[in-house]
């Protein structure tokens, strides 16, 4: 075997292990990256890591509190347009092109706040609530018990141009859209940066020398 | 960021730094841990060992040579001192081997990368460990022969080994893709 032979096919060889290391990110498995870098044990990355670790744990804590105080919370305002909401919302009034959304106001129940503003507004819009649903059992909009207010109440909103719409309607249509658009498996979203100087790359790829000679060690 | 920049940083336990160190180069390094391990776990531990003595000994660094080159040195030594407890070196003869082919360097030439890597990966450690050290590191036989404790004879007899059962899985892996041709 001739020497030349032998130092070609090791230059050979050192050319497919150069082109491996320049691009790992093509062979190595992204997880373990990943991996690696949770289980960095230096102390000062260690306590920025803890600090993440618990922030999921802090946001599951102050959205579960956030919940009970608003949602659970009887004497909330916040209660009672989801009980208004039968009664109010007409399938006319939730078309877009309306100029502006007109209040609907149980006239009733208007008076009786009026007369008890002591009580809880939210007892009394239930006990209301229910002589109505009580008496009309079947349909959801009872015409003689609302009133439109006169002036509509301003509200700023911000509409979106008719094809944002469009496109928000028909992702809201296709339940497939939506779906794709949840999060990503993290091996295949988790992309490591990889930061190579060009320099050094060009140096071995351009005759394959040993490792030992293009870094002088 | 420029290497000055982050050994400072790194030096004064700026964790952002010692993060974009890691970062940087963590993917080549454990190619070359990959290289001497032969199998992700053991490349796993050697990259997490190698790094430690990278930040231990990052102050004894004097910025004569390249940056890279020092980090990586720190791994290949590391690897090294890792395998020459498992490996097992003897000198093996070498009179029955075959002799290398022209139309093998062609055929390296049609190898993907990361298949080159798996045939040094399957290698015994301490065939891979001397082929990695004057193939691909560029040491000589009596830099090998002192830095893993054994003689000249060994070193040579190790790496004409490697050499041959390298050949033979690429032969292997060109006849396979023939006969996938030939079907």
């Amino acid at each position: 075997m001739k020497e030349s032979d032998m130092k070609n096919w090791d230059k050979a060889m050192r050319r497919k292990i150069y082109e491996a290391e320049i691009s790992p990110a093509s062979y190595v498995q992204h997880d373990l990256f990943r991996n690696l870098q949770a289980e960095y044990k230096l102390p000062e990355v260690q306590k920025e890591r803890n600090s993440f670790r618990f922030f999921p744990y802090a946001a599951v804590a102050a959205a579960s509190l956030l919940f009970i105080v608003y949602f659970l919370n009887p004497d909330q305002p916040t209660k009672e347009p989801m009980l208004e909401k039968p009664l109010a919302v007409q399938p006319e009034a939730a078309v877009l092109e309306s100029p502006a959304p007109a209040v609907l106001v149980n006239k009733k129940t208007e008076v009786q706040l009026q007369a008890r503003p002591k009580q809880s507004v939210s007892k009394i819009y239930l006990a209301e609530a229910h002589e109505t649903f009580s008496e009309v059992p079947q349909s959801v909009s009872a015409p003689e018990t609302e009133i439109a207010v006169s002036e509509p109440v301003q509200m700023e909103t911000q509409e979106s141009s008719p094809a944002v719409q469009q496109s928000f309607m028909m992702r809201l249509s296709d339940p497939q859209s939506i779906s794709n658009n949840r999060y990503e498996p993290v091996s295949q979203s988790y992309r490591p940066p990889v930061v190579f100087l060009e320099k050094e790359k060009e140096r071995l790829l351009k005759d394959f020398p040993p490792a030992r000679s293009v870094f002088r060690y | 960021m420029g290497d000055q920049e982050l050994i400072k940083g790194c030096l004064s336990a700026d964790r952002r730094c010692q993060e974009e160190l890691y970062i940087r180069f963590s993917p080549k390094m454990y190619a070359v841990c990959y290289r001497y391990a032969g199998n992700q776990n053991d490349a796993e531990d050697l990259l997490q060992e190698g790094f430690m003595r990278v930040f231990r000994y990052l102050e004894k660094y004097r910025g004569d040579g390249s940056f890279e080159g020092w980090i990586r040195r720190i791994f290949v030594n590391t690897a090294i001192e890792y395998y020459r407890k498992k490996a097992n070196l003897y000198a093996v003869s070498d009179h029955h081997l075959p002799q290398l082919q022209a139309s093998d360097i062609s055929a390296v030439e049609l190898l993907k990368a990361e298949d080159v890597l798996g045939m040094v990966a399957r290698l015994a450690s301490g065939y891979r460990t001397v082929f990695n050290l004057f193939v691909v590191e560029g040491y000589s036989h009596k830099e090998i022969a002192e830095m893993l404790g054994i003689t000249e004879g060994t070193s040579k007899s190790q790496l004409a080994r490697a050499r041959y059962l390298l050949q033979e899985q690429i032969e292997k892996r060109e006849l396979k893709q023939n006969e996938f041709k030939s079907a």
